[in-house]
């Protein structure tokens, strides 16, 4: 942990010359990969980015021009030797780090503090990847709570990718029944890729866009589809700013910054050939997932006293006529690839129980003609919801129990840390997780 | 980036165990490394140094294409008697130590802890710390020092503590793991309850990681028809710090690191010995389920415990060969995990690792290292006999030659101590109530 300190200055001194090369433009982000996780998942994703767009999508943001003409991935590598790559155009930073580790968890949280301090205009988006829940590191829960905290006071926003859900989707969708962290780190690559490739915003319905002036506030650039339809028509325009629009749209309230991916079509590649495409059961495919991540048999009495728990679900049962056990998202951010995404229907993502009544503007849809790689057609789905507090609340419940035993405890003090950091991470975590439960 | 570790091999049994250790990190890296390069894996434990340049001149790893010229081991070699160090000297592994590198008294310590600590240590202790100096100012970025040694001797033990005592004082960062061999229920050293006793004090002060190793269970696991026991034996040894470095000399997608053995399977500062267990030992096997099993059952420990029947605080298990994945570990950790007893607060405490480079003797291995409180059984037993031998006296006037009698009531209460550390642990249930921080309620 303390030589990774050391070379920091290091990083501070790349970081720099990183950004005097750049100009005050919006459409690019540079990616710091912290530690092994961090780095292994981002290998995949520049791999998945450079095989999955096609030769028109080539300068999207996260390359430039390498000095041979080829491209070169506009990533800072941290894992004990910094190594930078010059960029020409930036918008904020993405940093890719893994919870459970030191590396990745303790110095991540430090460097996005870092770079929140010294670039306050920029946003910075984390990416997290949980640990498995079964452990792979034993003090994951301590380090996964204390980089949370910091994460909640320094990121805009936070990326968090499960490796249970992971490995899960490897194996009932995929057909890998023993995944490796490649098969799973390809996983994550396809979905951030089809969010973060270029793509430009559409309205959410577009025969309504005369009733809903709200939603068309973007309403200026013209949009030419493959089949030579004007975009303007359907009020489409402005490409898709990275980082700071995913900002903006997804995390605008300071208390709800957890971010969530998913991805279709999970398809096997042995699969693809045989494999007709088409939007209304893709989008279904995605609310599904989406709806069936619900809270589950997740114990509300272990976290709500039980006199406000009732007034709670109370309300909104008789607000929504629904059960209180739906994924309910605060902001959802569509993206749309291939040939019609400009016209498919998307209401299924409308749906007022997902969302709570205070949310305005929920829904983002942004899309691309051209498809992802080998995939017709493709949606990818980074949502603001309920589905990480699961896995937050359990590591919170294990870390309680880890810390009334005092177990490990002088391992951090060894650094200077205090029964009081532990205290104020754990403050930090309850109160995402009943601000979450209270959507 | 390489990491360094230098081992310090104390006494005749520390000295005989690091000469089959040298002669298999060799071969395990002649195995994987056939151009003969400098590499990062190989810069772990040895240095290269070109001799035809007086004095002669340190190659670095460089870009990892540096020849190798002559290999040094990261070692310091400590011993009161001549005859093994001078062994090791002459035979086939000499090349790889200098006159620089070694430490030989002439009178050797009589089994007796009291004189090792009391009289060598102090007598060579500038030369042995001028030694590890030598030997860390070879290194960019020095991590471990591992120490072999007995405790039930004199040297391994009396000296043995008073160099953990050094270390600790003089490189408080640099973290130290020791092997240390606990003698068996019928000990050839008769004065070996009052060395153990008393090397265990140091011990429990002095080190991060203890790795605890029993010639009674070494001896069971090998084949009663083997013609070297002694052989094979330093073999298992060796294989478990071969096994235990893996990760970090060579690539893997889970690496685990010697810091982060100390940082998850040691909760408790004191509570730092790891007993170990490895499938398969020397033979080859490659059926995974089997290593899963094989590595939890009382047979196949490193000392003569039973972990079933106590409580985990911790256990890590690191995997060598590229056949096994996360899942498969992940899967086989969920199997194994319904039938152990894990302590309440720690009933994920896994900690996993995943390395690529196979051992020399199998395609795939597995060692597990347990933080649990059956080890508690030994000291109980090593407390027994000494009061056995201290209620009468006997000996003790050896002892008292050189140090104060009251060093055994310390040394007797702190192992009291700790096992009674070990027995709440033990004993220790789930509370009924966990006071959670309340939130206040958005709404």
């Amino acid at each position: 942990m303390q030589s990774s300190f050391l070379n920091f200055t290091s990083f501070k001194k790349a970081a720099n010359r990183l950004l005097s090369r750049m100009e005050s433009s919006s459409a690019s982000c540079v990616v710091v990969q912290l530690g092994q996780g961090g780095n292994q998942l981002y290998t995949s994703f520049f791999t998945a980015l450079a095989n999955l767009s096609n030769p028109t999508m080539q300068n999207s943001g996260f390359f430039r021009e390498g000095t041979k003409g080829g491209r070169v991935a506009r990533a800072v590598l941290i894992d004990m030797e910094p190594k930078v790559e010059a960029c020409d155009m930036f918008g904020g930073f993405l940093t890719a780090q893994s919870m459970a580790g030191g590396t990745g968890s303790g110095l991540g949280a430090y460097v996005t503090e870092l770079l929140k301090d010294e670039y306050p205009s920029k946003c910075v988006l984390s990416h997290c990847i949980w640990p498995y829940e079964s452990g792979e590191v034993i003090v994951q829960n301590y380090n996964a709570l204390l980089t949370l905290a910091k994460l909640q006071e320094s990121a805009d926003g936070i990326i968090i990718s499960q490796n249970d859900a992971l490995s899960s989707i490897c194996r009932k969708t995929l057909g890998i029944p023993r995944s490796s962290f490649d098969h799973m780190n390809d996983v994550v690559a396809n979905s951030l890729a089809s969010i973060f490739l270029p793509a430009s915003w559409r309205t959410v319905c577009p025969s309504e866009r005369n009733e809903h002036p709200r939603k068309t506030f973007r309403d200026k650039g013209q949009y030419e589809d493959e089949d030579g339809i004007k975009g303007g028509i359907y009020g489409a325009g402005m490409p898709v700013r990275l980082l700071s629009d995913l900002v903006s749209k997804l995390c605008a309230h300071p208390g709800y910054r957890m971010l969530s991916l998913r991805f279709t079509p999970q398809i096997s590649n042995k699969s693809l050939n045989f494999t007709t495409f088409n939007w209304g059961a893709q989008i279904k495919q995605l609310q599904q997932m989406l709806m069936t991540e619900a809270l589950g048999d997740f114990d509300l009495d272990l976290i709500l006293p039980s006199a406000k728990k009732d007034t709670l679900l109370g309300s909104k049962v008789s607000r929504f006529g629904n059960t209180p056990n739906v994924n309910r998202c605060l902001a959802n951010m569509l993206v749309l690839r291939g040939s019609g995404s400009l016209t498919a229907d998307v209401s299924r993502f409308e749906h007022e129980s997902l969302y709570p009544v205070w949310s305005v503007d929920h829904l983002s849809v942004a899309v691309n003609p051209a498809k992802l790689g080998k995939y017709e057609m493709s949606a990818g789905l980074l949502c603001n919801c309920q589905s990480t507090v699961m896995c937050t609340f359990r590591a919170l419940s294990r870390a309680y129990g880890m810390f009334a035993s005092r177990a490990y405890l002088h391992q951090y003090f060894k650094f200077g840390m205090e029964i009081s950091t532990f205290e104020e991470a754990f403050t930090t975590v309850e109160d995402i997780i009943s601000r979450y439960l209270a959507l | 980036m390489p990491r360094e570790i230098i081992t310090l091999q104390v006494g005749q049994c520390g000295n005989q165990l690091g000469c089959r250790f040298w002669d298999m990190a060799l071969r395990e890296h002649a195995s994987c490394n056939p151009n003969a390069l400098f590499d990062h894996a190989l810069s772990s434990f040895f240095h290269n140094v070109d001799r035809r340049y007086t004095p002669p001149q340190e190659l670095s790893v460089g870009a990892g294409n540096t020849p190798i010229r002559f290999l040094k081991a990261r070692a310091v070699l400590i011993d009161m008697e001549e005859g093994v160090v001078n062994q090791l000297l002459k035979g086939s592994l000499a090349e790889l130590f200098d006159s620089k590198q070694y430490i030989t008294g002439a009178s050797g310590s009589g089994n007796n802890w009291a004189q090792a600590h009391e009289v060598h240590g102090p007598q060579f202790s500038d030369a042995i710390l001028e030694k590890v100096r030598g030997e860390a100012e070879l290194c960019d970025s020095l991590q471990t020092f591992v120490m072999m040694h007995s405790i039930g001797g004199g040297t391994g033990s009396g000296v043995g503590s008073y160099i953990l005592e050094t270390l600790h004082d003089a490189y408080p960062e640099v973290y130290r793991f020791t092997q240390s061999i606990f003698p068996s229920a019928d000990d050839d050293v008769i004065t070996s309850p009052y060395n153990s006793l008393l090397s265990t004090m140091a011990l429990t002060e002095h080190a991060d990681c203890v790795l605890p190793l029993e010639n009674q269970a070494l001896l069971d696991i090998i084949s009663p028809k083997v013609t070297k026991p002694f052989d094979e034996m330093n073999s298992i040894a060796s294989n478990l710090l071969l096994h235990l470095t893996s990760s970090m000399r060579f690539e893997g997608p889970l690496n685990v690191d010697l810091n982060e053995i100390t940082m998850n399977l040691v909760p408790y500062p004191r509570l730092h010995y790891l007993t170990s267990s490895m499938s398969p030992h020397l033979a080859v096997s490659s059926w995974l389920l089997q290593l899963f099993t094989d590595v939890f059952a009382r047979e196949a420990q490193l000392m003569k415990v039973n972990p079933n029947d106590s409580t985990y605080l911790a256990c890590a298990l690191l995997m060598r060969g590229n056949s096994c994945t996360i899942s498969d570990l992940q899967e086989n950790v969920a199997r194994m995990k319904s039938r152990l007893t894990m302590a309440h607060w720690n009933v994920e405490g896994f900690k996993v690792g995943l390395c690529n480079q196979a051992a020399v003797h199998s395609p795939c291995s597995l060692l597990c290292l347990a933080n649990n409180t059956c080890i508690r059984s030994r000291f109980i037993g090593m407390k027994e006999s000494f009061k056995q031998l201290y209620r009468r006296k006997v000996y003790v006037h050896h002892y008292t030659e050189y140090m104060d009698v009251s060093v055994f009531d310390t040394a007797s209460n702190m192992m009291d101590d700790l096992i009674e550390e070990y027995e709440t642990l033990e004993t220790a249930r789930t509370p009924e109530h966990l006071v959670r921080l309340q939130p206040i309620m958005y709404q």
